[in-house]
């Protein structure tokens, strides 16, 4: 079992999301009151989906700008 | 870190993660399922599953690289919140970047004495606003001073122009703020910095969709914290048409379905508007009236004042924050939502609520907001 916690990576976060929209209900161990948000929520992808085609990943994005680990390029002078 | 499971029916805890600060945090995790004979099994392949799709190709979305994810949600009842501690303002004398797209004006950048998101983690927003002043005088010979009107501090350099800022130009603008980004003391490439400083970069925004040039202009800046109530445990929304006046809250609105008057405060029995939402040509005009910022001294012709400004297709939410400042003093704050250019990363907009105006006066006692319309 790999961990990861989310920690400020420096860099800005453009794409916020709510995290109740993108709430897990299968992996809660007891079946949670719908629309309250739980101190501790698991969560998973909902893309969005313009005419059955998956168009956008929110969660991802959100993931990708708050986990951001990849170096700063500087340009060499 | 390696967990044997336990025979069914007992329930294995793979791993117990203690999240005690008050701030929200996120958590993602990968688990690998290996064999109890994997010693023994001639192909390596067949020894341990991975529960996450490994397979960079083949993953739909980079979300699949992990097998389970946790957000822990900010608790507001022990967190203390404090301004931000801007401790500079540094103007640039050039945009980051122009691809014509964006107008011509350079930022300018806030440094904080502070970690980036250092006190709600995750739920930590900063803005940053263009301040609103008002204009004291006479409406009339006989009558005490009063508000006459509200003004965006902002105008070009008295010694290139003789003109203030046209008043609806001001109203309509507001600063979109990029950030935060963190300021470390440690090596460039060093895996992981301590960002002991942010930094935001502030930008001018027209909210009426009419581009300004703004260079050599002087304008005040204030900056705010607050929560994202989308990720704070919530509590009792109480009753609307009685809200504490000495808590904070966030109401959100459709700007289409909106009342006229979405905040209402109650001084002695009376209850009175304090915010006001109108409708002005093309535009959406938010007033407040004057009692309530100026201790109680209604205008003798005008009762309200226009405060913010932004074109109908600017926005489609529209949110206001209430909050007690100091005993007896309470700030309202007015944010949209804007429909086009949300978390835009090249043009360094985020999806965060942009901050429009801000305002502060005393006595509400109580506030009341009008019940939505029962949804059909």
């Amino acid at each position: 079992m790999t961990t990861q916690r989310w920690r400020p990576s420096g860099r800005p976060i453009y794409n916020h999301i709510a995290p109740l929209h993108f709430r897990d209900d299968d992996a809660l161990s007891h079946k949670a009151h719908l629309a309250t948000a739980q101190a501790a929520m698991p969560l998973k992808e909902m893309p969005v989906k313009e005419s059955g085609k998956e168009t956008d990943y929110p969660l991802s994005r959100f993931e990708q700008e708050a986990f951001s680990t990849a170096p700063i390029s500087i340009p060499r002078q | 870190m390696t967990q044997r499971l336990l025979p069914l029916p007992a329930i294995t805890v793979l791993e117990q993660h203690f999240w005690e600060a008050p701030s929200a945090s996120y958590f993602r995790h990968r688990f690998t399922l290996r064999s109890r004979y994997s010693g023994a099994l001639k192909d390596i392949a067949s020894r341990e599953v991975k529960a996450w799709v490994t397979d960079r190709a083949v993953r739909k979305s980079p979300a699949e690289a992990w097998t389970l994810r946790v957000a822990m949600l900010a608790d507001l009842s022990r967190m203390l919140l404090t301004r931000p501690q801007q401790r500079a303002l540094v103007p640039l004398t050039s945009t980051p970047h122009d691809d014509g797209h964006l107008s011509g004006t350079p930022p300018v950048l806030a440094i904080l004495q502070e970690p980036p998101f250092s006190r709600g983690g995750l739920a930590d927003r900063i803005a940053a606003e263009i301040k609103t002043g008002f204009g004291y005088g006479f409406a009339k010979d006989d009558t005490p001073v009063e508000i006459l009107d509200s003004r965006k501090e902002i105008g070009p350099d008295p010694r290139l122009s003789y003109h203030a800022t046209d008043e609806k130009t001001a109203l309509g603008l507001a600063l979109n703020a990029e950030g935060p980004m963190g300021l470390t003391f440690d090596a460039v490439n060093a895996p992981a910095p301590a960002f002991a400083n942010s930094m935001f970069s502030l930008s001018p925004l027209s909210l009426s969709g009419v581009n300004q040039n703004l260079e050599e202009h002087f304008l005040g800046i204030s900056m705010r914290r607050y929560i994202d109530p989308n990720w704070t445990i919530e509590s009792s929304a109480g009753d609307p048409s009685r809200l504490d006046a000495e808590r904070c809250w966030w109401i959100d609105l459709d700007i289409a379905s909106a009342p006229a008057n979405p905040l209402s405060y109650v001084a002695d029995t009376i209850e009175k508007s304090l915010i006001m939402l109108e409708a002005d040509g093309d535009a959406l005009v938010i007033k407040t009236s004057k009692a309530a910022v100026d201790g109680g001294i209604a205008g003798a012709v005008e009762h309200n004042v226009t405060i913010a400004r932004w074109n109908r297709a600017f926005a489609d939410r529209l949110a206001i924050l209430h909050q007690p400042v100091a005993p007896g003093r309470y700030s309202a704050s007015v944010f949209v939502l804007p429909a086009e250019n949300r978390g835009n990363v090249a043009l360094g907009r985020s999806n965060a609520p942009l901050l429009i105006c801000n305002f502060s006066g005393d006595h509400p006692s109580r506030l009341q907001r009008p019940a939505p319309p029962p949804s059909s």
